[in-house]
């Protein structure tokens, strides 16, 4: 016979019972507490903040503490606002504006730079901020294989007392107040307040607005007050939550439930799903572009390239922005200082004559057109440069390539058009120069002998005028030898409740948390 | 430990090639994704020294078998490795991930079960009657949903219109943590319940034509106190099977729902890593993965030996 279950006392069962359900409770909260469980946090912070905490959803994940490694703009966002720079960069895009330096002084002849550190700038532990510390973070910035060439015209840094600091340069630079905006250039602790680079860069502090409390790589990042900050009465914000999703629906309905008070670069594919007078869009800047591989068929001959420019339907392309962008004037992002456009507008949608090019050159076939597939928007615009280019009769086959492939085809040099974006991150237009430079003309294979000249002309001179001639040398040369499309410019658009003030986003999407305040 | 318990040993044993080859070949299968890792941490303006000076400080220049070896040599010391885009220890990152998942699990276990065994046992007491065949209709039904589906439909359907559910995140305390579960877990108690409501079914019917069910009818049990008293233990059995072989199941549930929720659990990290093409991250969570299958499957024979003496596993 089967064995049977034994029939126990209804007492003992229930005890049982009520023991399993009392072990389920209690893994249960063992395992809520585990979880980084904490007791301090205002009630409701998994909605849309308590009283005076901000919830701001996001797609891109932060990538680390380390200044150097940061690629992203959340990255150099957060950076910004744990360990800030020594200057500041205005939202409007054309200004540096003084920070933990409080002023600075260019002595062209020197050629040096003096920095007098703000009197009340101090580490998020209370440290004073001094000039032993700025040394010590230049040398970190130098050290960067990332970001360190941009500070190479720092040749020395002098110590000139607990507050003041001179960079002794090798050679003009007019320009380095702009490249002090950057996250690269993150005020640390000297000797990183006594631990390793590894330990520091885990667990960071810095002077800027607020502390690191915790983070969650590719979850969360929880942002508390800086009670040492140097600007009076900012921040104004307790704490700030930063969740990180790639979903785009589960931004917009993480929004529209009011989990979320703040939505960042929303993508284009879901703006309709936000109220329209709570989009908050940057003046027109980032740059949708495809860059030509020049190094080989068909594009070292630019006659072809002069087509594919004429050939593209930049209407179509726009029309994809649903209103929040443009028509390129030019190869440079706009709206940054010093932006001018070339001499002759940009090139014209006119198949026609992208046809008579073309029919003066090699037949141009089975091209491969690679984008970053994880960026859902550029599907959409390889698409449409598919298209233009199919009715002139190139094909080209479209490959949508997981971020580090696409990055390392770009590297390699392995692909013939490439779809892409790129910003600023500060306000002069000598930014994206720099980022030209160092990327052979978004990495196209272009020689970058001239742009080389241009960029040392520029930061040897404080003449605007000077500059904004050799920038549009530069938007010629883009313009008549074509290294890259430039297809459309766009505003990047943050997502804001009404309940939230002090929203300013730089052109390149950056804004400062310690401007932001609630009032629920 | 009992003579019948001695698989757990053995089995443990077997355990360790077992997951030695799951590790082997998802690091052999990242060795052929295209990508330079190297270049990823260094970043686009740094020059190509740099990243072979990367390369070669992450041994990435190393045979596969020497990295393949080494990795292994600190995997037995506790050490997962650096993640490539953090830099944080992965096993402190695992570590930070898994009581999110395992609430989500637990929880959501919880709810399958509050599900299964009032349907499973009110289909089978009806067998062949209407309750069964509505029983049986909506098993289908829910075995035929997708489980991000079903989570977004109580997002819109739910959460949004009541507001008493967060649409994502975990929260900070226990309270909103305890929110925040509710409709992920039972997503996934609806993911699950189908298939253990028709298990429990047939297990019940078959038992209820027992000789010892017939014995306990002769006592004048009848209905739901026949099936507590003399079916239910002997039928539990085939549900901890069954539970078991539904741990992949489970597992790869869980990662669609920590993304559809946006819960900071295993799964949204390893799909985080699998995009960033983290390695070491991504080999991370794998062997976890691969752990709590083994692990599952060696306490389903436990309990199915404690819960029937008769149950003699070898090794």
């Amino acid at each position: 016979m089967d064995s049977c279950v034994p029939v126990r006392s209804r007492s003992a069962q229930i005890c049982r019972h009520t023991r399993h359900a009392a072990g389920v409770i209690v893994i249960g909260a063992i395992m809520a507490g585990c979880a980084g469980s904490n007791t301090d946090a205002p009630d409701g912070a998994t909605g849309g903040g308590s009283a005076n905490e901000l919830v701001i959803y996001r797609g891109e994940k932060h990538e680390g503490w380390h200044p150097d490694a940061a690629t992203g703009i959340a990255t150099s966002h957060n950076i910004n606002s744990v360990m800030e720079p020594l200057l500041r960069a205005h939202p409007d895009g054309q200004q540096v504006e003084p920070g933990i330096a409080a002023s600075w002084d260019y002595d062209p002849e020197g050629p040096s730079y003096t920095f007098v550190i703000d009197d009340d700038a101090a580490f998020s532990d209370g440290t004073p901020v001094t000039a032993a510390d700025v040394a010590f973070s230049v040398e970190q910035w130098l050290d960067g294989p990332n970001y360190g060439e941009i500070y190479g015209s720092i040749a020395n840094v002098v110590e000139v007392d607990e507050r003041t600091v001179t960079f002794e340069l090798g050679a003009p630079d007019s320009t380095l107040p702009v490249m002090l905006t950057w996250m690269s250039a993150a005020i640390i602790p000297d000797d990183f307040g006594g631990r390793s680079a590894a330990e520091f860069y885990a667990d960071p502090i810095g002077a800027g607005a607020f502390a690191v409390e915790s983070w969650t790589p590719g979850s969360e990042i929880v942002l508390t007050r800086n009670e040492h900050y140097y600007q009076p009465e900012r921040p104004y914000l307790d704490r700030i939550r930063i969740v990180e999703t790639d979903d785009v629906s589960q931004r917009a309905v993480s929004y529209e439930a009011g989990d979320a008070d703040i939505v960042d670069a929303v993508s284009i594919d879901t703006l309709q799903q936000f109220p329209e007078d709570e989009l908050i869009p940057a003046p027109e800047h980032f740059l949708t572009y495809a860059g030509l591989n020049v190094t080989r068929e068909p594009f070292d001959d630019v006659q072809v390239r002069r087509a594919v420019a004429a050939a593209v339907d930049y209407g179509a392309v726009t029309e994809l922005l649903q209103g929040y962008g443009s028509a390129p004037q030019g190869g440079l992002p706009e709206n940054v200082r010093n932006w001018v456009p070339s001499s002759h507008p940009w090139h014209e949608h006119d198949p026609d004559l992208a046809a008579d090019l073309l029919a003066e050159t090699a037949a141009a076939t089975d091209l491969v057109l690679i984008y970053d597939s994880s960026l859902g928007s550029e599907r959409l615009v390889a698409t449409v440069l598919q298209d233009s280019l199919a009715a002139v009769g190139i094909g080209a086959e479209l490959r949508g390539l997981e971020t580090a492939a696409f990055i390392e085809a770009l590297h390699g040099l392995d692909y013939d058009i490439a779809v892409w974006q790129m910003s600023a991150i500060s306000p002069d237009v000598i930014d994206p120069i720099g980022f030209y430079l160092v990327t052979d003309y978004l990495f196209t294979g272009y020689d970058t002998t001239t742009l080389g000249e241009v960029y040392q002309q520029y930061t040897q001179t404080t003449d605007e005028a000077t500059q904004q001639t050799l920038i549009r040398s530069v938007q010629d040369e883009i313009h008549d030898q074509v290294p890259f499309l430039p297809l459309a410019n766009y505003q990047i658009t943050g997502a804001v409740k009404p309940h939230v003030d002090g929203f300013e986003m730089a052109p390149w999407g950056m804004y400062w948390l310690d401007e932001l305040r609630v009032a629920r | 430990m009992s003579g019948r318990f001695l698989f757990v040993g053995k089995r443990l044993i077997l355990a360790v090639p077992l997951l030695l080859g799951v590790v082997l070949l998802v690091f052999l299968l990242l060795q052929i994704t295209p990508g330079d890792p190297a270049r990823q941490i260094v970043g686009l303006r740094a020059s190509e020294a740099d990243v072979a000076q990367v390369r070669d400080q992450l041994g990435l220049d190393d045979s596969v078998f020497s990295q393949y070896a080494r990795y292994l040599g600190g995997v037995v010391q506790g050490d997962l490795g650096f993640s490539y885009k953090s830099r944080q220890p992965v096993a402190d990152m695992v570590a930070a991930r898994l009581p999110v998942s395992g609430w989500l699990v637990i929880s959501g276990l919880v709810v399958s079960l509050m599900i299964t065994i009032p349907l499973g046992v009110w289909a089978a007491i009806q067998r062949d009657r209407a309750g069964d065949h509505i029983t049986r209709g909506v098993s289908l039904l829910g075995i035929a949903m997708p489980s991000f589906w079903v989570g977004l439909m109580l997002i819109l359907l739910v959460a949004l219109p009541t507001g008493w559910f967060p649409v994502g995140g975990f929260g900070d305390t226990f309270g909103q943590r305890l929110n925040a579960i509710v409709l992920p877990a039972v997503t996934l108690g609806i993911a699950m319940a189908p298939i253990q409501i028709r298990s429990l079914r047939a297990s019940i019917i078959r038992c209820l034509g027992s000789d010892y069910v017939a014995a306990g009818r002769a006592l004048g049990a009848s209905g739901f106190l026949l099936v507590r008293r003399f079916v239910l233990r002997n039928a539990a059995s085939s549900m901890v099977t069954l539970a078991a072989v539904q741990t992949s199941f489970l597992l790869f549930t869980m990662v669609v729902l920590e993304t559809t929720f946006g819960l900071p659990g295993l799964g949204q990290g390893m799909v985080m890593a699998a995009v960033q093409r983290d390695l070491p991250a991504v080999q991370g969570y794998t062997l976890v993965f691969a752990l709590t299958v083994v692990l599952v499957y060696l306490l389903a024979d436990v309990v199915n030996a404690v819960l029937d003496p008769r149950v003699e596993i070898r090794g």
